[in-house]
C-alpha cells in the first residue's frame, strides 16, 4: 500500500516539475511586465507541434532538439511581444491585454487545428517506454529525464536572473521600470526578452512532455490554468515560488486523484485555487 | 432634440421587430432561417454576458460553461424526469444561476483581469469535470432523443417554432438589460463599473451587486442554453470551451459593450459570417471561423484606441452614425 | 463625533502611522496638514475604511468602525473624496449624482426621487448648467465639485476632503473655500486635508499636524501656526533656512 503511495508522491513530483516550469514562464512575463499571459499553454502546444515535425520529418531525438525549440520559441516570443504586446503596454486597461492574450490562444488552438487537424499525435523513441527501478520504485524514463532537465533549466534560469547582466536588467525593469529605464535599460528590448523567454521555457517544457505525452490542439489549455495556480501559490513574479508551488500542485493533483477519484483532478486544482484566493487575498488584489 | 432622438430610436427597434415577425413570411429556405436563429442566440447570449461585462465590468471569460450548465440541466430535466423545457429551462436557468454565483463569489475581490481568469478557470475546471463524469455522458455528451409530442418537448420538425422562441427570448432579455440600465440595480452595476473605490464610498456594497449581476448574467444564459438545447438536440462538453466565450463576448465588444443594443448588432455582423465560413470551409476547415474571431478581436484591441471597452459611453460609431441621419448633432 | 485612538498602519515593515490619536468635534471644519509623505491620505484611508489599522480604533459617533467597509461607514454618515479624483466616467455628471443618493443616506429607491435630490444638490454646487456631461469631459475644478457634489449626494454628517485645493487657480479656489464653509453651515462637519495654509487657517477651527505619521501639533490655528516644531518640519530648522 505504501508502495503504491510513493509512486503517487513520485508522480505528482514528476508531474509538477511541468507545472513548475510552466508557472516560472508565466511570472517571468508578470515580474516584468506585470501582464496576464493567457497564451503559455499554446507556447508549450507550439513547442510539442515542433518537436513532434523535428522529429518525424527530421529524425530528430526530442531531446537533441531542445535547444533548437527554445530558439524558435524565443523567437516567436519575441514577435509576439514586439507585434502585439509592447504597443498595449501603458494603456489605461488592463483588460485589454487579457483579451489580447486570449485571442492568441484561440488563433493559435485553431491554428494547430487547421494545421495537424485534431488528432491526438505522440512519438516513439527508444526509450519512451522504458522505465527505471530505483530503489523499488518503477519511474518512467522519460519522466526521470524531463525532471532532471528541469532542475537544470530551472538553476539555469536562476543563474541568469542573478548573475548575468541581461538578468539584472530584467530584475531591474521587473522592480522599477522607470527607474531602469533612466539607468539607460532600453526597456522594449528587455521586454521583448522577457516573453521569448517565457516562450522559450513553454517549448522545453513541450519538448520535455512528448516522449510520453500526446499532443493535440487543446493540449495547451490544461496546462495554463495548472500555471496560473502555481502562480498564485507561489507569488506573483516570484521564480522560486513557482518552483515550489508546482511542486506542491502537482502532489496535490495526484494525491487527489488517488484518494477522491481521478475525474476529479481539476476539481482539485480549482478549489486549491480558490482557498488560496480567499487565503491570501491581498496577493492578487490589485488596488491602484 | 433628445426627445426626438427617443422616440426615433423606438420607432427603429418596432420597426425592426415587426420585420424580423415577418421574415418568416417571405423567406423560407431553411438554412436563412437557422442563420436568423443562430444570430438571435448569440444576440441572447451576448447581451445576457453584457449584464455582467457591459453592465457590471466584470468581464467573464467563462460563459459558455454556464450556458452549457443551462443546455445540460434542461435536457436531463427532459430526459430523466420528463419535464417540458417550456419550464425545464427557467428551472436550469437558476440552477446555474445560483452554482456560479456561490463559485464565483469568493472571486469577487478579484478585480479586472484576475476575475477574467477565475471565470475561465471555472468554466476549464467545469468542462474536464463533465468529460470525465459518466452521469452526463462523459466527452460523448448527451443527445436528445426525438419525442412525438412536439409542443410538451419542444421539439419541432419544421425551424419555424424555433425562430419564435428564439426571437421571444431575444426580446425578453433585451428588455431586461434595459429595465437593469434605467434600475437602482443599474446604477449599482455602472458604478462599480466605473471605479470600484468610489462606489465602495458612495455606500454601494460592491460583493453584493457583483453578486446580484452574476446571478442576473448566468441565468440568463443558462436559459439561452436551454433553448440551444432543445434547437441543436446535442450537448457536450466541448461547448464549454474558452473559444466559445469569446464567440459568446465578440458580438457585444464589436457592437458596443454597455449598450443594451451593441450585441444584437454585433450578432447580425458576426453570426452570419460565422455561418457563411462554417459552410463554406465546411468540415475540412474545421475551427476556420474561430481564427477569424480571434484575428477580429485581436485587430480591435491593436487598433482600436481604448480596445475593447471603446463603446463603453454607448457612443459607438453605429448609433453616432444613426444619430447623424436623423439630424442630431 | 470622530475619534481616532491611538492609530497605526504599517505596510511591509514601513510605518506610516505611528499612534496617531485626536478627535473631531461636531459641526466645526478641522484641518490636517503636514509635509508631502506625513501620512495624512493614509490616516483618511484609514478613517474611511480603506485599510484597516494595525492597530488603533476608530470610532465614529460612538460607535467603532475600525473593521467597517468603506460603504458600511457610508451610510452611517461619512463620506470623502479623493486625493486623485474618481468620478465615475463614463457617466453624466447628474448620473454621478444620483448614484450617490441612491446609495447613501437618503437611502431614495426610485429614479425619480433620487433625482430630485441631485437636481438640489447640483443647484448648490453649481454644476447645473453641466449635468448631462459626461464625467471625464470636465475640466478640473468642475470635477472637484462633482466629487463633493457625489459625496454630499449620501447625506453625511461628516465630510472628508482629501486636498480638494490641488489644481485650482485663485478663484477656483476662493469659491472653493465659499462652497465649504456653505456646507458646514448646513451642519455637516467638516476634516479637509490642504496644503495651501491660506485656506486652512482661514477655515479651520482646530488643526492638526502631521509628520512622519505622527502628529507633532493640534490646536487652534494661531497656536499651531507659531509651533516651533511645525515650522521648522515645514521650512526647516533656522541654520538651513538662513544657508538657503
Amino acid at each position: 500500500m505504501s508502495r503504491i503511495f510513493i509512486q503517487v508522491v513520485i508522480n505528482g513530483i514528476l508531474v509538477g516539475g511541468f507545472y513548475a516550469l510552466m508557472g516560472m514562464g508565466l511570472n517571468v512575463v508578470f515580474g516584468v511586465m506585470k501582464i496576464v499571459n493567457f497564451c503559455q499553454g499554446e507556447l508549450l502546444m507550439i513547442g510539442m507541434y515542433v518537436t513532434y515535425v523535428l522529429h518525424v520529418y527530421l529524425g530528430l531525438d526530442p531531446y537533441m532538439s531542445i535547444p533548437i525549440v527554445a530558439a524558435i520559441l524565443f523567437v516567436l516570443g519575441g514577435l509576439i511581444q514586439r507585434g502585439l504586446i509592447t504597443p498595449l503596454l501603458g494603456g489605461a486597461n488592463d483588460q485589454n491585454l487579457l483579451f489580447m492574450t486570449v485571442g492568441l490562444m484561440m488563433l493559435m488552438q485553431n491554428g494547430a487545428l487547421v494545421a495537424f487537424k485534431s488528432d491526438y499525435r505522440t512519438i516513439q523513441t527508444a526509450y519512451s517506454l522504458q522505465n527505471l527501478n530505483v530503489f523499488g520504485q518503477i519511474i518512467s524514463l522519460p519522466k526521470l529525464i524531463s525532471f532532471v532537465v528541469l532542475l537544470l533549466v530551472t538553476f539555469a534560469l536562476y543563474t541568469l536572473l542573478m548573475k548575468t547582466d541581461i538578468g539584472r536588467k530584467i530584475r531591474a525593469t521587473a522592480q522599477n521600470p522607470l527607474g531602469a529605464k533612466l539607468v539607460s535599460i532600453n526597456i522594449k528590448t528587455i521586454y521583448v526578452v522577457a516573453y521569448g523567454l517565457s516562450a522559450a521555457l513553454a517549448g522545453v517544457a513541450g519538448a520535455l512532455l512528448l516522449p510520453f505525452y500526446f499532443v493535440y490542439p487543446m493540449v495547451g489549455s490544461t496546462f495554463t490554468l495548472r500555471a496560473f495556480v502555481v502562480v498564485v501559490m507561489g507569488g506573483l513574479g516570484s521564480i522560486k515560488g513557482a518552483f515550489f508551488g508546482g511542486i506542491v500542485l502537482g502532489l496535490l493533483e495526484t494525491l487527489g486523484a488517488f484518494f477522491i477519484g481521478p475525474q476529479f483532478k481539476d476539481s482539485v486544482v480549482f478549489v486549491t485555487f480558490l482557498i488560496i484566493l480567499l487565503v491570501r487575498q491581498k496577493l492578487v488584489l490589485s488596488r491602484s | 432634440m433628445n426627445m426626438r432622438v427617443y422616440v426615433n430610436k423606438n420607432l427603429l427597434l418596432i420597426i425592426g421587430f415587426g420585420c424580423l415577425m415577418g421574415v418568416p413570411l417571405f423567406i423560407d429556405a431553411p438554412y436563412v432561417i437557422h442563420v436568423f436563429i443562430m444570430i438571435f442566440f448569440f444576440g441572447m447570449v451576448s447581451v445576457a454576458w453584457n449584464i455582467l461585462g457591459g453592465l457590471a465590468g466584470q468581464y467573464s471569460l467563462g460563459h459558455a460553461s454556464f450556458m452549457a450548465i443551462g443546455a445540460y440541466v434542461s435536457s436531463m430535466l427532459v430526459i430523466q424526469l420528463d419535464i417540458t423545457p417550456w419550464i425545464g429551462m427557467w428551472i436550469s436557468g437558476l440552477f446555474a444561476g445560483v452554482v456560479a454565483s456561490c463559485f464565483l463569489y469568493p472571486c469577487f475581490i478579484l478585480r479586472g483581469p484576475y476575475f477574467s481568469l477565475a471565470t475561465i478557470a471555472f468554466g476549464e475546471t467545469l468542462r474536464n469535470l463533465f468529460t470525465s463524469w459518466d452521469a452526463v455522458g462523459k466527452a460523448q455528451g448527451i443527445l436528445l432523443p426525438i419525442y412525438q409530442d412536439a409542443w410538451y418537448y419542444m421539439q419541432f420538425s419544421s425551424k419555424l417554432p424555433y425562430y419564435y422562441i428564439g426571437l421571444a427570448l431575444l426580446v425578453l432579455i433585451y428588455v431586461v438589460f434595459i429595465y437593469l440600465d434605467q434600475s437602482k440595480l443599474g446604477y449599482a452595476f455602472k458604478s462599480l463599473r466605473e471605479d470600484e473605490d468610489a462606489a465602495n464610498a458612495i455606500g454601494i456594497n460592491t460583493a453584493r451587486y457583483k453578486l446580484a449581476a452574476t446571478f442576473i448574467s448566468v441565468t440568463l444564459t443558462a436559459v439561452a442554453g436551454a433553448f440551444y438545447a432543445q434547437y441543436v438536440r446535442y450537448v457536450e462538453p466541448d461547448l464549454m470551451l474558452v473559444q466559445y466565450s469569446v464567440e459568446i463576448i465578440l458580438p457585444a465588444i464589436v457592437g458596443g459593450v454597455g449598450t443594451a443594443f451593441g450585441p444584437i448588432i454585433g450578432s447580425f455582423i458576426l453570426t452570419p459570417l460565422s455561418e457563411y465560413l462554417r459552410v463554406a470551409m465546411g468540415s475540412k476547415v474545421a475551427g476556420a471561423h474561430l481564427i477569424v474571431y480571434a484575428l477580429i478581436l485581436m485587430g480591435i484591441i491593436r487598433f482600436s484606441p481604448s480596445g475593447i471597452v471603446g463603446w463603453l459611453g454607448g457612443k459607438n460609431i453605429f448609433r453616432t452614425a444613426i444619430m447623424k441621419k436623423l439630424g442630431g448633432r | 463625533m470622530l475619534q481616532v485612538d491611538q492609530v497605526s498602519k504599517e505596510f511591509r515593515g514601513l510605518r506610516a502611522l505611528n499612534n496617531v490619536s485626536f478627535g473631531i468635534e461636531a459641526g466645526k471644519i478641522t484641518g490636517l496638514i503636514g509635509p508631502n509623505g506625513a501620512g495624512k491620505t493614509t490616516l483618511f484611508n484609514v478613517i474611511s475604511g480603506v485599510f484597516r489599522p494595525t492597530t488603533g480604533k476608530v470610532i465614529f459617533h460612538n460607535q467603532d468602525v475600525t473593521l467597517l467597509q468603506p460603504y458600511e461607514r457610508c451610510s452611517l454618515g461619512m463620506a470623502r473624496t479623493f486625493q486623485i479624483m474618481k468620478p465615475l466616467p463614463y457617466m453624466s455628471v447628474i448620473d454621478n449624482v444620483i448614484a450617490g443618493c441612491m446609495f447613501g443616506r437618503y437611502n431614495c429607491s426610485s429614479l425619480a426621487s433620487s433625482r430630485a435630490k441631485t437636481l438640489e444638490i447640483l443647484e448648490f454646487t453649481a454644476l447645473m448648467h453641466r449635468k448631462d456631461v459626461l464625467a471625464k469631459e470636465l475640466g478640473t475644478a468642475d470635477k472637484k465639485r462633482l466629487e463633493l457634489a457625489r459625496a454630499l449626494g449620501t447625506n453625511p454628517s461628516l465630510l472628508l476632503l482629501d486636498e480638494v485645493m490641488s489644481g485650482l487657480n485663485n478663484t477656483e479656489s476662493d469659491e472653493c473655500v465659499q462652497l465649504i464653509r456653505k456646507i458646514n453651515q448646513n451642519g455637516i462637519t467638516v476634516l479637509l486635508i490642504e496644503h495651501v495654509m491660506k485656506v486652512v487657517v482661514n477655515l479651520c477651527k482646530k488643526i492638526i499636524v502631521l509628520h512622519h505619521g505622527e502628529k507633532i501639533a493640534e490646536g487652534e490655528a494661531d497656536e499651531v501656526m507659531n509651533n516651533e516644531l511645525v515650522i521648522e518640519v515645514y521650512l526647516g530648522k533656522e541654520e538651513e533656512h538662513a544657508q538657503a
